[in-house]
């Protein structure tokens, strides 16, 4: 099964008066376990993409189908569901709760979920918070990390409920090289180690590269699939 | 397992914005805590208020004619005026049948009015003494000389006060003030005194007559009474107790005054007010030097000075006028001067100087207007507004223990039942068998069942042709206003007449509501008449006041609280509008809407418990602290809130509940608008980047 499939998709705003199309029809699809960049310069409907697989935007026109289930046809409380057990989410500006420390804020989709026993979750979040190599972080503060650690953070948040799919919107763009590069590092072995389907944003050349697949965007439409 | 995570994040952000906290805190706080205090204090003044009218009036439940035609307000209208309840025939059927319910512990027949008696100056009062002396073979003749010199010497100062002041009185026409002046004229010359003795009758007439109007001062004493089976009442308010005399005896006609409105509104005026000062000297710890309110008492005692110098003779003018020189180490000759300085008092002579009254002037004034043991000439407008009148004898005075401060327990003074029936305008078993007398005598038809008043009160106007009859009846009635009527009456005349209203008392006071239903069926059924109305009720105005006071109270609640719901609701508003991105990530990793809305409530609601929690708490200390100690009374007003010289406040569990169910709806309503903002927020709110 394909966890992602578009058919045809578009997308359009109303800003002001005028009419703006994003997407201009899309199709793609997207195997399990790939790890897919979508690349394209500012404007050209990446985030616009990851929001319709994300669930947390719908198409204009055409097919989207998210974790074997078509979208279109869900209801609010449906495609909350859909997004909290399928899909992993991680931002661009990380997006931690501030009350809440590393361990908490990892912990939150789990709760959300209910589905496993005290014990076990938190056995889970500190196997994850250890794979995001911040356990001495644990009881601190988003306030108290570095930029690369609160994605790390986020990285963990995504990964603790070991969703199907991962949606990152330009997870590196908020970091310097260095730690952008250790993040991606990180995505990389996750995708190897547990075969999860990753799918992210950038206009970085250089993190577009170690992808295994590039879908490149240009002004609504895909270009090529490389 | 999510609630807890909800509260720990709605707990952070309670002390993540600690100031808005803080504020919306303190309102909260306030407004728990004036609810708490506020209420126990309305509480303990209604329940002071409740007991000390349930105790000395109304009973738990009144009944009265369910013809009536004004509502029952047993104090009357707010304007003073007094209610027209109608009547009810007979006490016993009534008494017998609300007996049978067992809810019911007891009934006692009432009627309460209004009624004045005029119990004459002090001109009046000296001749009557003077005419008591006249007649008792006993008496010495120089105590008689010694009156008859009191008496002139009065006399001269009324002659004296009144030179050239007629016209500025003015209450007299010019006619009669040219016969004021020859009367007084002829009372200063010797001739008049000469021959006093062998004609004392008429001499002591004249001066009655002529003389003593001339005292313009305004002696009516004007109060409510109640009519009612004295003995029963007595048996029935168990905080009843006679103060001064003595009981009225079962079957015998009489009249009690009540205590606070005799050393009140009777007792001489100087001496009152040197009696109030003490009381709030050593009660209020007031000074003279520190309070208006004392230097203003001071100051009408100097004006009214009068009081003193007119009501003494030339011998105790004498006596007195040594000692008050000693006293006050003064030269001075004017007796009217040397009292006002005595009466001009401060802190530091006040105690030697009221010491000094009670024992050296005291004896000589008329302390008291009306004495116990006088008969008084009470006279009442009947309800149809004929005046009529009775004589009756002064037992004593009564008070309520525990409530002998309470104006309110203190409003009415007491008669019989049958008493009451005359001077209401019913006619007594007696003095309908005179009337038949006088009436066969005059040739006349019988006049009248019920009342003389009914054949001039527009509901009888069927009957004009009775009229003429009517008009003289009225004479026949004015023939009787002096004579004492019969001193006695029998249980019958007492429980088988009419009476106006009844307070019923109940085993428990809890089932009011009920037993007044009760007794509403039981007379529709029965066709008793009757109709039954809760104390409050009854007490008319003063019964509505603690709703009033409860109103007051519980809009300033309002308010407090309303604000605070409005800058809980402003506040979350704005934090939703913060939080934007954080509340569009919850959603977007997959929180429901509802997670949001919890979110809002949890953080409100801990706001108002925790500040409402610590208001009810600070209250509740408040009221425990003060329910212990007691607030004290100062000033009348507090007296009559209070029912009593202390309030003692009560917790009650049942308020404290309250308050912290009002502080959850509070966050409910609170949150309502805010949180339905942010459950509108979308996750798509996750994605605005921030570089």
């Amino acid at each position: 099964m394909q966890p992602i499939h578009l058919e045809n998709v578009k997308k359009n705003y109303q800003l002001d008066k005028v009419q703006v199309s994003a997407l201009k029809g899309i199709n793609l699809t997207i195997e399990a376990g790939e790890f897919t960049v979508i690349a394209g310069p500012s404007g050209s409907g990446k985030t616009t993409i990851l929001n319709l697989i994300g669930c947390v935007d719908t198409a204009s026109e055409g097919k989207v189908v998210v974790g074997g289930k078509e979208t279109g046809g869900l209801t609010e409380k449906q495609l909350t569901d859909l997004r909290l057990h399928t899909i992993g989410f991680i931002f661009q500006s990380f997006n931690l709760i501030p009350v809440l420390n590393v361990f908490d804020n990892v912990e939150f989709p789990l709760l959300l979920q209910n589905k496993l026993s005290p014990q076990d979750r938190r056995d889970r979040v500190a196997k994850f918070i250890d794979r995001v190599g911040l356990t001495q972080y644990a009881h601190h503060r988003p306030s108290e990390l570095s930029g690369g650690q609160r994605q790390r953070v986020a990285i963990a948040r995504a990964l603790v409920t070991k969703p199907q799919i991962v949606l990152a919107d330009e997870p590196t763009a908020n970091l310097d090289s260095v730690t952008g590069q250790t993040i991606i590092d990180l995505m990389k072995e996750i995708n190897a180690a547990e075969n999860t389907t990753f799918l992210f944003s950038t206009h970085d050349h250089s993190i577009m590269n170690q992808a295994r697949r590039i879908v490149r965007l240009q002004d609504g439409r895909i270009q090529d699939k490389a | 397992m999510t609630h807890f995570m909800v509260l720990k994040i709605a707990a952070r952000n309670v002390f993540l914005h600690r100031m808005r906290t803080l504020v919306v805190g303190s309102i909260l706080t306030f407004g728990a805590f004036l609810a708490v205090v506020g209420h126990s204090f309305v509480n303990g003044v209604s329940g002071g208020m409740e007991n000390s009218t349930t105790q000395s009036i109304t009973g738990d439940i009144q009944i009265y004619s369910e013809k009536a035609k004004d509502k029952l307000s047993v104090f009357g209208n707010m304007d003073g005026s007094p209610v027209d309840v109608g009547h009810l025939d007979s006490f016993e059927n009534v008494s017998n049948r609300l007996m049978q319910n067992t809810d019911v512990a007891a009934v006692v027949p009432m009627g309460t009015s209004f009624a004045t008696v005029n119990p004459g100056n002090i001109l009046d009062h000296f001749l009557e003494t003077l005419r008591k002396t006249f007649k008792d073979p006993q008496a010495d003749p120089k105590d008689l000389e010694s009156q008859k010199r009191r008496i002139r010497f009065l006399v001269q100062e009324i002659k004296k006060n009144l030179e050239g002041k007629f016209e500025e009185i003015g209450i007299l026409s010019a006619a009669d003030v040219e016969q004021a002046k020859i009367n007084l004229e002829q009372v200063s010359r010797d001739t008049f005194w000469q021959d006093f003795n062998s004609q004392f009758e008429s001499k002591i007439e004249f001066l009655a007559n002529k003389i003593a109007p001339l005292i313009f001062d305004d002696n009516m004493i004007f109060f409510s009474y109640v009519g009612t089976d004295p003995q029963l009442f007595q048996q029935k308010f168990p905080q009843f107790e006679i103060v001064k005399g003595e009981m009225i005896p079962a079957g015998t006609r009489g009249f009690l005054f009540h205590d606070y409105f005799y050393e009140n509104m009777v007792k001489h005026r100087i001496a009152r007010r040197l009696d109030q000062i003490k009381k709030k000297m050593k009660d209020d710890k007031l000074t003279i030097a520190g309070s208006k309110e004392l230097q203003d008492q001071i100051k009408a005692n100097v004006e009214q000075s009068a009081e003193i110098y007119l009501q003494l003779g030339p011998v105790e003018t004498e006596t007195v006028s040594t000692k008050l020189m000693q006293l006050l180490s003064s030269q001075e000759k004017d007796f009217r001067v040397l009292i006002k300085n005595f009466l001009d008092m401060n802190d530091q002579s006040f105690q030697t100087r009221y010491e000094f009254f009670y024992k050296e002037i005291a004896p000589y004034v008329v302390l008291y207007r009306v004495k116990i043991g006088d008969v008084l000439p009470l006279s009442a407008f009947t309800k149809s507004g004929t005046s009529t009148a009775v004589n009756i004898k002064v037992y004593g005075t009564f008070r309520f223990k525990s409530f002998e401060n309470s104006p309110l327990a203190g409003n009415f003074s007491l008669m019989d039942l049958v008493s009451l029936r005359e001077l209401y305008g019913f006619m007594t078993e007696e003095r309908r068998a005179q009337n038949k007398q006088i009436e066969d005598e005059m040739g006349l038809n019988d006049i009248g069942q019920d009342a003389i008043e009914n054949l001039f009160s527009s509901s009888s106007g069927a009957r004009p042709e009775k009229t003429s009859a009517a008009k003289k009846s009225e004479n026949v009635e004015l023939s009787f206003k002096k004579r004492i009527m019969g001193a006695t009456y029998t249980p019958d005349e007492l429980n088988k007449g009419v009476f106006l209203h009844a307070a019923v008392f109940l085993k428990d006071p809890g089932r009011r509501d009920a037993v007044i239903k009760d007794i509403m069926a039981i007379s529709k059924q029965e066709g008793l008449g009757i109709q039954a109305v809760s104390w409050q009720d009854a007490a008319g105005f003063i019964g509505q006041m603690t709703f009033m006071m409860k109103a007051i109270l519980n809009i300033f609640i309002g308010i407090a609280l309303l604000l605070a719901g409005l800058m809980i609701m402003n506040s979350l508003l704005m934090a939703a509008m913060d939080r934007k991105q954080e509340i569009g990530t919850m959603r977007a990793i997959g929180a429901h809407a509802d997670f949001i809305y919890r979110l809002f409530f949890y953080e409100t609601l801990f706001i108002s418990l925790l500040f409402g929690g610590v208001g009810v708490i600070l209250g509740s200390l408040v009221v425990v602290i003060i329910g212990a100690v007691g607030i004290p009374a100062s000033g009348d007003v507090a007296t009559f809130f209070f029912s009593g010289p202390r309030l003692y406040l009560h917790l009650n569990p049942g308020l404290v509940f309250t308050v912290i169910a009002v502080m959850v709806v509070i966050a409910i309503l609170a949150t309502q608008y805010p949180a339905w903002k942010a459950m509108k927020i979308s996750p798509l709110q996750a994605m605005q980047k921030r570089e």
